[in-house]
């Protein structure tokens, strides 16, 4: 199926791809690194650890201001009477040929996001050299799948450059869909791209669908979004299926 | 339990007339807080061509909000050209989807102060002796908790008054009733309201108790028109507020029950096509633990994560969201010169407003600024200080305000309770207050 181009508000909005292609690109020896955007709760993070993986262990962290260079790069510990070397996530990930699932790195401090630039580069000069001296090349299938919800235009220039395929994914994970009842499914859909303040992702959709397990329908929306939001969801819903 | 509507954010009264459009989804719908509107006839209004849906956007505004969502779902998109008072549609409309919503299970109930000012506005047209209006107010009341309250109006009236009114009154209800049965539907179709008003307007018109450009406060909410916007098939039109209801909107205003709203705010983000170097020491320095280092200072620390070294940094971060409006005299130059000292800041945005709107605008985050002509203010007032504050509330430590202190909302006119307001979020987000650029610039450094 063809991408949609859609346009809000009478400005174009970017092409978003469908999840077919994004799996087929998660697949690819070629892709080896992917920058994965969109709205929140859409199932990237989901789909970045699950899907075209080919036999491949994924290793998935989410970063924040505080996350340190050497928690992913590695680290001394204390052993017996001398200090041992600890390899951090991206250099197990290396050595493994593994995948390596980035999410959130607008919130990267520049200390990790100036280890992202040598992890990023191609195969034939990608490498790291760690404070014990050894330099890690990074093993065939080495995989690095950065998502975010935000565009490339946050990143430096050298940055964006790396990337080798960007996708803009529009609309929920179909897995994900698969899991609601149609008038949920539907309703999904629906709220998933509105406004910030309005906009209810599909994590929501499915705490409700979890809730309404033990509890009636009016019960279930208050647990989910508190009270006001939950009734003015809960009417909308129950008008729109009158 | 929560009393005070200040503690509620407003996004939580936003409603969802996605959920409720039939058909296929076509995109949102812009929903605006009908407080903010003075223009509004009624405190609800939807306009289904242009997808656009006004509600209070309050505690007590629940019930409006429903029955705006029941004219997205069961009002026509545009009404028929008629010969007769649109007034008369729509009120036969209002009670055609009041007793839809009543007969799904979800009554439109309007909160005491609402349902105060319905009577108020009942007894005043029954004074006055305006039949034709206190009918009207009954018929769209049809189906609500005001209902008992018009019907009472209606028993004041005199006896032949009165039986002229019951008369209409029931009569509706019956048509309206007896006709969605035959659908087996949950509404009546719209061809049966449009009859019925058809049929009133003309008993009414040749009993002579019908005005010749017949509007009534209050109602109309159904397909407003845009002052200066008119479409094929529209024939009302929303008017401005009468002296009396703005009078009475002052009086609120003064004795603080409504008092002045926020600005609408948009928040841009232009591309940051600048780069600009990290300045040392910008931000606040300090002090972090990490795995290696020179200085142990956190022992305790090496059974749980390691980080028992600790190193003075250059300042990481920091907020810093500058007020441009034009009460604070702030040229584009200083603006750029306060970007350049955050330089390594997490985040530098500006903001301003004029009317019910206002922008936050983000000109630079970490080592990237937007260029030059982007730091033009764009609005004379403030307007949209409160969301803006409540913004930087959610941005990463330590969280600078640059302004004047003086808060505003809708028509840049402030009022004590939005100043409360802000000082709530001030406290809680703990945002640090500057005067000017200088004590902006000598913060930084």
């Amino acid at each position: 199926m063809a991408p949609k181009n859609t346009k809000k508000n009478n400005v174009p909005q970017p092409v978003c791809e469908e999840w077919d292609f994004v799996d087929d690109v998660l697949a690819s020896w070629a892709a080896r690194t992917v920058y994965l955007w969109g709205p929140p709760g859409t199932g990237k993070s989901y789909c970045a650890t699950r899907t075209g993986l080919r036999d491949r262990e994924v290793f998935s962290i989410t970063l924040t201001p505080e996350t340190t260079a050497a928690e992913l790069r590695g680290f001394w510990i204390p052993k017996g009477n001398e200090f041992v070397w600890m390899d951090g996530v991206f250099i197990e990930a290396m050595r493994k040929g593994a995948r390596i699932v980035i999410n959130e790195v607008s919130h990267a401090s520049h200390d990790v996001l100036a280890i992202l630039h040598p992890i990023l580069e191609s195969e034939e000069t990608a490498r790291l050299t760690l404070p014990n001296l050894e330099t890690v090349v990074p093993a065939p299938g080495f995989q690095v799948v950065v998502t975010d919800n935000l565009s490339l235009d946050h990143l430096s220039d050298a940055l964006r450059d790396r990337f080798k395929s960007v996708i803009r994914v529009g609309r929920p994970h179909p897995d994900a869909l698969r899991r609601l009842p149609e008038d949920l499914r539907e309703a999904a859909l629906r709220t998933f791209d509105l406004e910030s303040e309005r906009a209810v992702s599909i994590r929501g959709w499915l705490a409700v669908h979890e809730m309404e397990k033990e509890f009636d329908r009016p019960k279930a929306f208050r647990a989910v979004f508190g009270r006001e939001r939950g009734e003015q969801l809960y009417n909308a819903m129950s008008l729109g299926a009158v | 339990m929560d009393t005070q509507n200040t503690q509620t954010p407003r996004s939580s009264f936003l409603p969802f007339p996605e959920l409720v459009e039939a058909g296929p989804h076509d995109g949102p719908w812009t929903v605006a807080d009908s407080n903010a509107q003075d223009w509004l006839p009624t405190n609800g209004a939807t306009d289904k061509l242009g997808k656009k849906i006004y509600v209070p956007l309050e505690k007590g505004g629940e019930g409006v909000s429903l029955h705006e969502l029941a004219h997205v779902r069961w009002s026509p998109d545009r009404f028929p050209r008629v010969r007769f008072p649109l007034i008369c549609l729509q009120a036969v409309e209002d009670a055609r989807i009041n007793l839809g919503l009543r007969e799904t299970g979800l009554p439109f109930e309007l909160d005491r102060e609402a349902l105060a000012h319905v009577a108020h506005l009942a007894a005043q047209d029954v004074k006055a002796g305006h039949l034709a209006t206190t009918i009207m107010r009954a018929i769209a009341s049809l189906g609500t908790d005001a209902a008992p309250v018009l019907q009472a109006e209606i028993d004041a009236l005199p006896r032949r008054a009165a039986e002229v009114a019951d008369y209409w009154v029931r009569r509706t209800e019956d048509r309206l009733l007896a006709a969605r049965l035959r659908v087996d539907g949950p509404v009546a179709p719209f061809r049966v309201a449009h009859q019925i008003a058809k049929d009133l307007a003309r008993d009414l018109g040749r009993r002579g108790v019908m005005p010749k450009d017949f509007k009534v406060q209050g109602l109309g909410c159904c397909q407003v028109v845009i002052e200066g916007e008119e479409g094929d098939g529209f024939l009302g039109r929303a008017r401005r507020l009468s002296v009396y209801e703005r009078m009475l909107k002052r009086e609120r205003r003064r004795r603080g029950r409504r008092g002045i709203v926020a600005g609408h705010m948009r928040i841009a983000r232009p591309p940051l096509t600048e780069r600009q170097p990290s300045v040392l020491r910008a931000g606040v320095s300090r002090s972090r633990c990490g795995t290696e280092g020179t200085r142990i200072s956190r022992p305790d620390r090496l059974a749980i994560d390691r980080a028992i070294f600790s190193r003075t940094g250059a300042g990481g971060g920091g907020t810093v969201l500058v007020d441009t409006s034009g009460s604070m005299s702030i040229t584009a130059e200083e603006v750029e010169e306060i970007v350049r000292a955050a330089g390594g800041a997490a985040v530098v945005a500006i903001y301003s407003g004029s009317g019910d709107a206002g922008e936050l605008r983000i000109v630079a985050r970490g080592d990237r600024r937007v260029a030059s002509d982007q730091f033009e203010s764009f609005g004379s007032g403030n307007v949209v200080d409160l969301p803006a504050l409540e913004w930087l509330a959610k941005q990463p430590a330590p969280r600078f305000w640059l302004s004047d202190g003086c808060v505003t909302g809708v028509g840049d006119q402030g009022c004590d309770e939005l100043l409360e307001r802000c000082k709530t979020v001030i406290e809680r987000g703990r945002i640090q207050r500057v005067d000017d650029a200088a004590a902006a610039l000598d913060a930084l450094r």
